[in-house]
């Protein structure tokens, strides 16, 4: 039987034993039923600011199940949940509790040191979204001037080391030369840009065709180099992982 | 190839009136779309992110973003090629996510403890040599497994894996060739070294 047959049959085999943990529905039913009451919220003018990043991550985690031992490490970055609830669109309870959730297996893997550092920074990058991002949180790092522009760079090379950690990937600074460590960092940047010029809240929704000639030109570029970057720290991990 | 295409439960245009009713925020519609569909993005997710509580968390994802995204479906496409494109979308997002994997170390060990079930990974692991293919295919790159995945578990044809991935049809092909050699190097040779590819897979 030929590689691409036994293929076809196998995976097909090995997908009949995969099915969805039942408790999997009520979290996405309560989703749907958020996505009503935001729909119905969203015909007010109120504007508040989105950290995407963060937002992202809440709404990875399930809503069903929290650990009452998480505690409320949100606090540690946001203040409290009523100061992010204030600043950011979409902040439930749920999604509060779970973004500790997050922390508290960040508390866990990087020690009480690290962690402390870590917890420095972020609040830094919230700061500095919330002072001169857009409603969604992303920066338009052309208008900056050359002082904040040169911080937040510096904000994104002090986080790479503790997200790398996380992710368990290789450490990018150790995968990339010098220069292109660089480029990786500049790319976040037109990334921030072009979607703080689209004005979108999710790069998915950013169409590639549609943006002006030169913002084009940016943002495939920038787009290519992340790609690019994260799967030489995915190979590189592979790589490391497959020798041990 | 023999096409062995999983069948759709609805047609395009019975999609478009439950899609209609889940805009205008009809339960029972919610329970008609998950029901037909959560199988099908379950198992594609899982054969991109093994990672079980991982691939959990996605398919979440990807429902938050249909919910969202209902608005700009156009019924005249497939609706399960619509719906494969935003799930391979939001697995590349989640990738790309800093924070991405962050893992609840408190959660994961209290599924270990209650949830004894072998987990698919491990099953795949029984030796068989169909599953080591099955495992092999989740060696690959990332890049090279979702061609694979896309062109054999869904069986779309190399243009429309361009199409859903908005990348080139010459990039979807090189993939593709370059998958199926270290799958058969490793799969038909299994005692030679694997292969992996290098940066420039296009």
């Amino acid at each position: 039987m030929s590689t691409e047959h036994q293929l076809q049959r196998d995976l097909v085999e090995h997908a009949s034993r995969l099915s969805p943990p039942p408790e999997l529905k009520e979290r996405v039913r309560q989703s749907y039923e958020l996505h009503l009451q935001q729909q119905s919220k969203e015909r007010s003018p109120m504007k508040k600011k989105l950290l995407t990043a963060v937002a992202a991550v809440c709404l990875l985690v399930p809503s069903v199940g929290y650990a009452a031992d998480s505690g409320w490490l949100g606090d540690d970055i946001y203040g409290s949940f009523q100061q992010a609830k204030k600043s950011f669109v979409g902040m439930t309870k749920a999604t509060y509790v779970g973004f500790g959730l997050k922390l508290s297996g960040a508390k866990e893997e990087l020690g009480e040191e690290r962690y402390d550092h870590f917890v420095d920074i972020r609040k830094h990058f919230v700061r500095f979204m919330t002072e001169h991002g857009d409603r969604y949180g992303h920066i338009d790092v052309d208008k900056l001037s050359a002082e904040d522009r040169a911080t937040l760079k510096q904000i994104y090379a002090d986080m790479t080391p503790d997200d790398d950690f996380l992710n368990h990937n290789a450490q990018t600074k150790d995968v990339l030369t010098a220069a292109e460590y660089d480029q990786y960092l500049e790319a976040q940047m037109t990334y921030q840009t072009v979607m703080a010029r689209t004005g979108v809240e999710y790069d998915r929704d950013i169409l590639a065709d549609q943006l002006p000639a030169d913002l084009k030109d940016r943002f495939l570029e920038a787009k290519e180099i992340l790609d690019t970057v994260n799967q030489k720290v995915h190979q590189t991990q592979s790589t490391t992982s497959i020798s041990k | 190839m023999s096409q062995i295409k999983e069948q759709d439960p609805f047609t395009n245009q019975e999609w478009k009136v439950w899609i209609e009713k889940l805009i205008a925020g009809d339960r029972q519609a919610f329970e008609v779309v998950y029901t037909n569909t959560c199988d099908d993005v379950y198992r594609l997710v899982s054969f991109l992110i093994p990672d079980r509580q991982d691939a959990a968390d996605i398919v979440n994802e990807v429902y938050i973003r249909m919910w969202k995204s209902l608005d700009t479906y156009d019924a005249a496409r497939e609706f399960r090629f619509w719906l494969h494109g935003l799930t391979v979308r939001t697995v590349q997002d989640w990738k790309r996510k800093v924070w991405r994997r962050l893992r609840l170390l408190d959660r994961k060990k209290a599924l270990d403890l209650h949830e004894p079930l072998p987990e698919p990974e491990a099953q795949v692991l029984d030796g068989e040599t169909r599953q080591e293919l099955v495992q092999r295919v989740g060696d690959l790159s990332h890049k090279l497994r979702v061609v694979v995945i896309l062109r054999y578990f869904q069986h779309y044809t190399l243009e429309q894996i361009a199409d859903l991935l908005q990348i080139p049809l010459g990039t979807v092909k090189s993939r593709h060739h370059l998958a199926l050699r270290q799958l058969r190097v490793s799969f038909e040779e299994p005692t030679l070294p694997r292969k992996v590819e290098g940066t420039n897979v296009y």
